[in-house]
């Protein structure tokens, strides 16, 4: 598949949306959203759908675009890190998502394509 | 206060407010609102509950929800929101002197009543705490 490839449906809609793939941007989102509610719902009584529904609702606030792909990435690696660091136990699947969530970050600001840096996150993330 | 009531408060009391203000800024930036208004509040708290130290769980939810605003307002150039940003900046510097987390958290709770009063947002909430006590916020 090339990654590069714009489907004729996307139409530029302000600077940092220009060429983002909704398709892939939704994957990824729902993909963080599903992780943290998988981590969240063993630890709190809320249920996984009310923590996607709150995890997709906040990032949607800034829109389908790039900072909101970052923010999404961000505020996910903050947390993981801040739990890493005072968990009084040790938790091997706590580092396994902060190291996760780091890589994210980190992957969203190389100097490629968005769509390819999404695509390279899904990718990594499923194979975990 | 007991810490731990204490931290509940202020959490609920950022999760509140920030909840009421999202719903306010949603009016003027559509089109997020097919979510319920609870959700903010829940994103905040679910997060929080879950870190064992008080203050960094306090610092956290500061942090967390002054970014989302910063991002927030490179587009939407409403005042609240501009307000809001300011005062978590103020209480996210003050969280983050090595004070005393009873002192430090009484006074974040304290900035963030003083500006849901001022800015016509609820000025009390009832709220149940994860033991079952129910507690009438402060202002």
């Amino acid at each position: 598949m090339n990654i590069f490839k714009l489907s004729p449906r996307q139409t530029p809609r302000a600077t940092n949306t220009i060429f983002m793939n909704t398709k892939l941007f939704n994957e990824y989102i729902s993909l963080l959203a599903s992780l943290h509610a998988g981590f969240m719902s063993q630890h709190f009584s809320l249920v996984a759908h009310a923590v996607i529904t709150a995890f997709e609702a906040e990032v949607g606030l800034l829109g389908e675009t790039e900072e909101a792909a970052k923010y999404a990435a961000k505020r996910l690696s903050d947390y993981y890190s801040a739990l890493v660091n005072n968990q009084p136990m040790a938790n091997a699947k706590l580092k396994i998502i902060d190291d996760m969530m780091a890589q994210v970050v980190e992957t969203l600001e190389w100097g490629i394509h968005i769509n390819a840096r999404l695509e390279t996150i899904i990718l990594n993330i499923k194979t975990i | 206060m007991d810490i731990k009531k204490l931290r509940f408060e202020m959490i609920m009391s950022l999760a509140f407010m920030h909840s009421e203000l999202m719903d306010r800024v949603i009016t003027v930036t559509p089109p997020a609102n097919k979510y319920p208004k609870s959700a903010y509040a829940d994103s905040v708290t679910a997060d929080a509950h879950i870190i064992p130290d008080d203050k960094t769980a306090c610092l956290y939810s500061v942090k967390r929800v002054r970014m989302l605003y910063m991002r927030l307002m490179e587009t939407n150039e409403n005042e609240e929101l501009q307000a809001a940003y300011t005062v978590l900046t103020v209480v996210m510097k003050e969280l983050e002197l090595p004070y005393d987390a009873q002192f430090a958290i009484t006074n974040a709770l304290n900035r963030l009543n003083a500006f849901r009063r001022e800015h016509g947002l609820a000025a009390s909430v009832i709220v149940d705490m994860p033991d079952g006590i129910e507690l009438m916020n402060a202002d």
